[in-house]
């Protein structure tokens, strides 16, 4: 397969290789005019097109030319002759020579006409990108020209003349040439145009009102508003059918995104990122799914982007848009189209941002009831003065300061982009940082008289995360410091280190034992044991793509993605020792992902009977991932705090090696039928083989979509002012998933040196899984497109689901794979849009609506045991939890739902309290369902209003429905130090069955954390928060005499108010951006409030 | 008008290329774990047969090593359980605000822990090795010492919960219904004496044959001293039985005793486990001691010590800072874990200290107990009961123990707790006033006492065992805790007589659990006693 890839990528440098001019050399004298267009040919890579009949009167021609442009050549060597000739693209095409001019002309008295001059130039949007296709003709000629690929054209025109430019979803210009010879036209986007283009996927661009499924665009510029250090959290309620959860670990986390619902029981839900048209691996870390991990965190691949570097993005929520990526965009892709050069001057941006950060939610502390000495609870005596402790105060305000300069320049060959940007950034736990230095430089160039164009770009990005906290009860200061006895100083052990003569070195100073949360000093937590990843991954692409005839075009692209993390933690001397020997620990692990991937693709676009079109994508594509990774590490053995290997103790040491290569290989194409402009038919399909289908049953999947969209409003001609354009479509698309790599061939682990027994039952007739989806939709504008609603109805069900359930002990295995399982997911995505302006007030307004609605139909149904014969149902499973919280599956529930532990009850539903303790039991096996993780709805309502230079807008973020478990809460409950806990000791106890019992005596049991009682710390997660605001100013060129372009400043806020929200912690925040472990608060960081400004200088 | 032709066609070409090339021939390599063994290289060295003894072994006692588990897993299964109701130690840690298994609020992620060792360590290795073997007749005697092996871990493993899903286990199937405590006990016999008599066979036709050598870490494949093995657990088993089912027990210990190779008579026949064959095995208790600092000597271990002027303190415990040896009881309030810490007594237990299985003490203890109920058992009492103790003397290099074995004056002491004298211990039945030296004409009870007393001195660290037979027969007097956080459940005067079944049973073997829960003839808590545990 490698073999292919060169022989591909030599196949089409090939033709780079050829080069060629547009000018031409020849000396002759009396040479046949054969030869010269041979000549032409040859060197220019024209075609020339004749009619033999054409050519019978020319003669011989003498000529010496060096260098000259072909225009000029040809006009040289036809002038004598009976032939004239007309370029188009890249084929000249010989003709009659047009008549002279009538010499009636010559008798009108009037001013002379100035000679036409020939005017080249670049028509681009606002955001720089050329415009391909766009016309551009002459008032009252009838010369007409379109744009190439580069934005560019030619044409004559009479200096006094004016143009005409226009372009699809843009608002025509009129532009007056005034004798110049040069013209670069902006166009101004029209609003809510029907013709848009968007990009969907393998990069290609598609008019909207061709596509059968929903494609939602965002603007670069929308992302980079409020900026966030990873842009996918400035998509959430921008875009509808679509859950973002950001990460709780603070500043460059990585964001949950599941589209349409979560479909796969086992396998991954969240969406696919898309660059340029190429699939980004998926870089995530391992995520927490017990009470004790959570420190050291990392962002996700994605969210070391530049977001100043895109220039678009395209949501594709649904598998019917995807299912040209397969198996990988089986939960929908984000695509993501990034900026590049534009022909024209030098343009220079430089930005910055900066942003402050508190904590947004935090639970309800006492400080009323003080501590007996030496313990850690807050369940003595009611304090003389109430404490001035204030967990809150732990937290310091986070900055974030983010530079960028971008650069962009270009002739018409040739243009380039650069920028450079970095990230600076603390958090509001102490030592919790986050360094970025993004590069990226981008030339596309064209060739052969703009036939081949060449994209290449490298992208670089340095980063370094320090102390990601997201929760959990390792190295969590967050534990010591909410649970902090509230009868002590907090100030003693903020010198966390205290000279221990025994040991000649300063030692943690912490009293108080690890109280069963692996608890040390905070302060030691934050100062003293360091989780660092650093990273290094670089972006190489190419695409070369050759224009082989106006309506066909073969496209080759390459990219190689290589990123390195190197993730240590460093442990000081005196950490606890459960974490570290006395002289400290040291784990280093060097993690190396490389991404291959390239792909051809023939593109068809073509009108034909006037009436009818057809845009065809025939491709092949090679993916090809390798990931290994090597640790070593463990508690040192004699010198304290010297961090490398040769020091660790080698009988402790844990060795770790990883590693996988997987590859698929596709094909696929897709065909578009269009009538009229107003009825399409859309059909694609594409066969993956992938190498962990080795030994199921299928030797590959195949995914097939159909579609169809219909522009009513044309077809059946009830287009007016009021219904500006009415559409409605429908398509239908199976995409599949192999198993997860490695279980079809059963391995043995080595533990300590020695085989072991797999921890999975063999895999044996595994199937991929499969997602069948429907999609409708109708896209509604009225009154001359003020308003516009676009609505999408879907239902999706996903089966033969790769299932890998836990098994009890007592099977002797941990799980096992097998087919079964079916989810179905129903939902509705709407968008309303209203773009209006009042005077000089422009309003814009989106409100988006998501409902999704998922069902586990079936998990495992009367599966046949092959060794016994024995048929066995499995309606019920636990997908993981802390023991008082526990996600299940259960059949007819739904994925995320939350069930957790109760208070032991009798029959008639009265608690049981204990005649002589007072106190309640909890029942550990006892499971009732809480409700679950997702949200009935989500809404987004973003509004913008703008007033000559000055912008205001915000965005409303709502969620309805859906719950979670705060085991802080319940932990915070039985030490003594929630509000909460005074509150009942205030009333005299805890209400129970009506009766007030003791308040330790109840919140010991109950909030317990793992073996509490999780019944009584269900939260419902509806929140409304003003998720982002901003309010600038643009100072035009004109303000600066057009010494410089313009600045913009402006003042922005994300998380700024929660209008309604009942839950001790942020609903919308997780520990885990997985599939479980949701809806679960275990001492979670705080999602932050940011406040921040913005500063654009253009030059 | 020629030009463009190669180059469309190089493009297609490469086109085609890919489409025809779709070359999968590598993908089976890409998609075999390179991290693991494949079934294929099992059959090199005959691997297959023998390498899951290493994994048998190293998960009866938890001591495998990350990536399989690390040393909280010998904590949550041996050292907060057993080995803290035994008395041996006492934690110095109040997880959960105090509200843990110590104080029996039971913690579903340590109790359930033991069960999963059993099941998912132990038991698919022996499959593994029952399947390598299957029917070839000259290899059962690998399956034999697999069956051993296996008794040795579930004997462990129902002592702690009772009923188990044992015998249908490797069914295949998703559930498994669970079997009653005495069924296992009797199929232990049989396993047991069927393993004997293999091995047996297998020795007399080839005596210094060790097809094992490689993979056992406890005797190096050396069948004669499994046969001792075997024939000392089944006399350990029969004991056990001693209430529940006398004519079984006595019928099964004389069979024991009197079998050719016997039970073990000598130091050199202990089974321990320690590294060996390039597994490195570190013992778990110096981590949780000594850098979790969650364990330190118990205050019945104390008691029993300092009241009986034992040489053999110094042999097991370090001294605290003030130069005396202080025990922590158990259950108790600890809100400041440092007064718990720095002034008791720690372990005395090195990393490279062994991991005993079984001694020849214990066997002489247990000789003796029979000879008091008056089963041959190839001695007196007396003279069991004394060979016994001067065993664990020669064991632990402590010297002569004859002039400890005539004391009959010395008590246990009282306890003194020097952090929170509410917890002292200074009268009342739960203080033993039982002496060293053997009166042959004391009451049974107080025989019985004696004899369990000493066995509990010898058979420490292994707390899993003490506590099962303090359960059985009430011996030592270990205190009962001071706080009580069972809600009832657990009676704090007869302690606790099990562990729950783990929660991840409820989880995914619902119906199989219940079973289960129906042959314990109780609730599933900890107040709920075994079916052996039938002392008046």
């Amino acid at each position: 397969m490698k073999l292919t890839v060169v022989l591909l990528l030599v196949g089409l440098l090939s033709a780079s290789a050829r080069t060629m001019s547009q000018t031409v050399t020849f000396t002759g004298r009396n040479v046949s005019l054969g030869k010269v267009f041979k000549a032409i040919e040859t060197q220019t890579g024209y075609s020339i097109f004749a009619n033999k009949g054409l050519l019978k009167d020319v003669k011989p021609v003498t000529i010496a030319a060096r260098n000259m442009p072909v225009a000029d050549f040809l006009e040289t060597v036809l002038r004598d002759q009976p032939i004239g000739y007309e370029i188009q693209s890249h084929t000249i095409f010989i003709k009659e020579k047009p008549a002279p001019s009538a010499p009636a002309a010559a008798a009108i008295p009037s001013p002379p006409i100035p000679p036409p001059v020939t005017i080249t130039g670049t028509v681009t949007g606002a955001d720089g990108l050329p415009l391909q296709g766009a016309t551009v003709s002459v008032k009252g000629a009838h010369t007409v020209v379109t744009t190439d690929e580069k934005g560019r054209f030619t044409l004559e025109a009479g200096a006094g003349e004016t143009l005409l430019v226009s372009f699809v979803g843009y608002q025509t210009r009129t532009v007056q040439v005034k004798g110049r010879t040069s013209i670069d036209i902006v166009l101004e986007k029209m609003q809510a145009e029907l013709n848009e283009v968007v990009v969907t996927a393998l990069g290609i661009k598609r008019q909207v009102k061709a596509l059968t499924y929903n494609v939602q665009e965002v603007d670069g510029a929308e992302v980079n508003k409020v900026k966030d250090a990873n842009f996918v959290n400035s998509l959430n309620g921008k875009v509808a059918g679509v859950t973002i959860n950001s990460s709780s670990s603070g500043i460059g986390g990585s964001a949950r995104v599941v589209m349409r619902g979560a479909k796969s029981l086992f396998g991954n839900n969240n969406a696919l990122y898309v660059v340029d048209g190429v699939p980004l691996p998926d870089l995530s870390s391992t995520q927490p799914g017990d009470v004790f991990s959570g420190a050291g965190a990392s962002g996700d691949g994605i969210s070391n982007i530049n977001p100043e570097d895109i220039a678009s993005i395209s949501v594709l929520t649904g598998p019917a848009a995807a299912a040209l990526y397969g198996s990988q965009a089986a939960n929908g892709v984000i695509l993501i189209t990034t900026k590049k050069g534009a022909a024209g001057r030098l343009n220079i941006s430089v930005s910055n941002n900066s942003s402050f950060f508190s904590p947004f939610v935090l639970p309800k502390f006492q400080n009323r009831y003080g501590s007996d000495p030496g313990s850690y609870t807050s369940w003595g005596d009611s304090l003389a003065t109430p404490s001035t402790y204030k967990p809150a105060d732990f937290f310091q305000t986070g900055t974030n300061l983010t530079n960028t300069l971008s650069l962009s320049t270009g002739t018409d060959k040739n243009q380039t982009y650069f920028s450079a940007a970095s990230v600076n950034a603390t958090g509001i736990i102490p030592n919790n940082k986050l360094t970025r230095y993004n590069f990226n430089a981008r030339n596309t160039s064209s060739f052969l008289d703009d036939k081949l164009n060449l994209d290449l770009s490298l992208m670089y990005i340095d980063g370094q995360e320090q102390n990601m906290l997201s929760q959990g009860q390792y190295f969590n200061a967050l534990i010591p410091v909410y649970l902090f006895p509230r009868g002590d100083d907090i100030r003693k052990y903020q010198v966390y280190e205290r000279y221990d003569p025994t040991r000649n070195f300063k030692t943690q100073f912490w009293p108080f034992g690890d109280e069963g949360f692996q608890m040390q000093n905070p302060y030691w937590i934050v100062n003293r044991d360091f989780f660092n990843n650093d990273k290094k991954r670089y972006v190489f692409s190419t695409a070369l793509k050759y224009n082989i005839a106006p309506w066909l075009n073969i496209t080759g692209r390459a990219k190689l993605d290589n990123n390195n993390t190197v993730a240590e933690k460093k442990y000081d001397a005196s950490t606890s020792g459960l974490f570290a020997s006395p002289a400290g620990a040291y784990y280093n692990n060097n993690a190396t992902t490389q991404q291959l991937y390239a792909d051809v693709l023939l593109n068809v676009n073509k009108t034909f009977f006037h009436d009818y079109s057809l845009v065809a994508n025939l491709g092949s594509s090679y993916l090809d991932t390798r990931f290994s990774s090597i640790g070593y590490g463990g508690n040192l053995l004699s010198v304290p705090n010297l961090f490398n290997f040769a020091n660790v103790n080698p009988a402790l040491a844990t060795p770790t090696q990883d590693g996988y290569h997987d590859q698929i290989q596709s094909v696929f194409g897709s065909v578009e039928l269009g009538y009229r402009n107003s009825l399409f038919i859309n059909a694609t399909g594409r066969n993956d083989w992938a190498s962990a289908l080795v030994n199921t049953t299928a030797r590959s999947i195949f995914y097939p979509s159909v579609g169809a969209s219909a522009v009513l409003s044309e077809l059946l001609g009830f287009h007016s002012h009021t219904f500006s354009f009415v559409k409605v479509r429908g398509s239908y698309s199976e995409v599949g998933n192999p198993p997860q790599r490695f279980v079809t061939i059963e391995s043995y682990p080595i533990i300590g040196g020695f085989p072991s027994t797999s921890s999975y039952l063999p895999a044996t007739g595994l199937q991929p899984e499969r997602t069948k989806s429907y999609e409708a939709g109708l896209n509604f504008k009225f009154l001359r497109n003020t308003l516009s609603l676009d609505l999408t109805a879907y239902q999706s069900s996903t089966y033969n689901q790769l299932f890998n359930p836990a098994l009890a002990p007592s099977t002797g295995y941990g799980s096992f794979y097998i087919n079964a399982g079916e989810v179905s997911n129903k939902g509705i995505e709407a968008a309303l849009g209203v773009n209006e302006h009042f005077g000089r007030l422009g309003w814009n307004a989106t409100a988006t609506l998501s409902l999704n609605r998922n069902k586990i139909v079936k998990l495992l149904t009367n599966y046949t045991d092959k060794t016994t014969g024995q048929t066995v149902s499995v309606d019920s499973l636990s997908v993981g939890g802390t023991g008082s919280y526990m996600e299940a599956l259960v059949k007819g529930g739904s994925i995320g739902d939350i069930y957790v532990t109760t208070l032991q009850a009798d029959g008639h539903g009265y608690i049981d309290v204990g005649s002589v303790t007072q106190s309640v039991t909890a029942a550990p096996n006892t499971y009732i369902k809480a409700g679950n993780a997702s949200p009935r709805y989500n809404i987004g309502f973003r509004n913008s209003f703008d007033y000559r230079n000055f912008n205001l807008s915000f965005l409303v973020l709502a969620r309805i429905g859906g719950v979670g478990v705060s085991i802080t809460q319940a932990i915070m409950d039985g030490f003594g130090v929630s509000q909460a806990s005074a509150i009942a000791r205030e009333q005299g106890g805890a209400l129970i069955n009506g009766y007030r019992i003791p308040a330790e005596s109840y919140y010991s049991v109950v909030g317990g954390g793992v073996a509490g009682v999780g019944s009584r710390y269900v939260y419902s997660a509806t929140n409304v928060r003003l998720g982002e605001a901003s309010f600038g100013y643009n100072f035009p060129a004109s303000f600066f005499h057009k010494k410089i372009q313009g600045i913009s400043i402006s003042a922005v806020g994300r998380n700024l108010f929660m209008f309604y929200n009942k839950a001790p912690f942020d609903p919308e925040s997780t520990a885990n951006t997985g599939t479980y472990y949701q809806g679960i608060d275990y001492f979670m960081q705080p999602s932050l409030r940011s406040i921040g400004f913005n500063v654009k200088v253009q030059f | 008008m020629t030009t463009i032709h190669p180059i469309l066609r190089s493009s297609f070409a490469g086109v085609l290329l890919l489409l025809a090339a779709a070359c999968t021939k590598n993908f089976r390599d890409y998609n075999t774990n390179p991290n693991g063994a494949t079934q294929q290289m099992l059959q090199d060295d005959n691997l297959a047969t023998g390498v899951f003894f290493s994994q048998m072994e190293q998960n009866v006692f938890p001591t495998a090593q990350q990536p399989a588990f690390g040393d909280e897993m010998y904590q949550e299964v041996q050292n907060l359980a057993g080995d803290v109701y035994s008395g041996y130690m006492g934690a110095s840690d109040n997880w959960f605000g105090g509200a843990n298994n110590t104080t029996y609020s039971m913690t579903p992620s340590w109790y359930g822990q033991a069960f999963g060792r059993a099941f998912l360590g132990v038991m698919p290795a022996w499959l593994s090795i029952k399947r390598n073997v299957g029917t070839d007749p000259s290899l059962r005697h690998i399956y034999a010492l697999a069956q051993i092996i296996k008794v040795e871990s579930i004997h462990r493993t129902t002592d702690m919960y009772g009923p188990l899903p044992y015998f249908k286990f490797g069914s295949g199937s998703l559930t498994t219904p669970y079997d009653a405590q005495q069924d296992i006990y009797s199929s232990f016999f049989d396993d047991l004496d069927s393993a004997i008599a293999v091995l047996t066979d297998y020795v007399s036709r080839n005596p210094n044959s060790k097809p094992l050598a490689n993979y056992d870490l406890i005797y190096g494949g050396d069948y004669v001293k499994w046969i001792k093995f075997a024939n000392s657990l089944k006399l350990r088993l029969a004991m056990r039985l001693a209430y529940a089912n006398p004519s079984l027990a006595q019928k099964n210990a004389e069979e024991a005793v009197g079998n050719s190779y016997g039970v073990f008579t000598s130091n050199a026949d202990n089974a321990f486990l320690q590294s060996a064959d390039g597994v490195n095995i570190h013992n778990p208790l110096q981590i949780i001691c000594f850098n979790f600092n969650d364990i330190r000597m118990g205050a019945n271990m104390e008691s029993f010590l300092n009241g009986y002027k034992d040489p053999r303190i110094g042999y097991l415990f370090n001294k605290a800072p003030d130069g005396k040896y202080h025990g922590i009881r158990n259950g108790i309030s600890i809100t400041n874990i440092s007064a718990y810490t720095t002034p008791f007594s720690t372990l005395n237990v090195a990393s490279t200290s062994s991991i005993p299985w079984m001694s020849a003490a214990e066997i002489y203890f247990l000789r003796a107990e029979g000879a008091v109920r008056g089963w041959n058992m190839q001695g007196t009492a007396q003279s069991l009961y004394e060979t016994g103790i001067q065993t664990h003397f020669t064991d632990l290099g402590a010297g002569s123990a004859s002039a400890y074995i005539l004391d009959s004056t010395s008590k246990p002491a009282v306890y003194v707790d020097p952090a929170n004298a509410g917890n002292n211990v200074n009268s009342g039945a739960t203080l033993s006033t039982v002496t060293i030296h053997w009166k042959e004409g004391d009451p049974l009870e107080t025989r019985l006492e004696r004899i369990l007393t000493q066995k509990w001195l010898s058979v420490y660290p292994d707390g899993q065992e003490a506590w099962s037979e303090y359960r059985r027969t009430r011996y030592p007097k270990v205190f009962p805790v001071v706080v009580n956080n069972s809600g009832g459940l657990i009676n704090t005067a007869t302690q606790i007589r099990r562990l729950p079944f783990p929660q991840s049973e409820y989880q995914s073997n619902s119906a199989g659990v219940q079973s289960g829960v129906s042959q314990l003839g109780g609730p599933d808590n900890g107040g709920t006693k075994l079916w052996w545990d039938k002392k008046p």
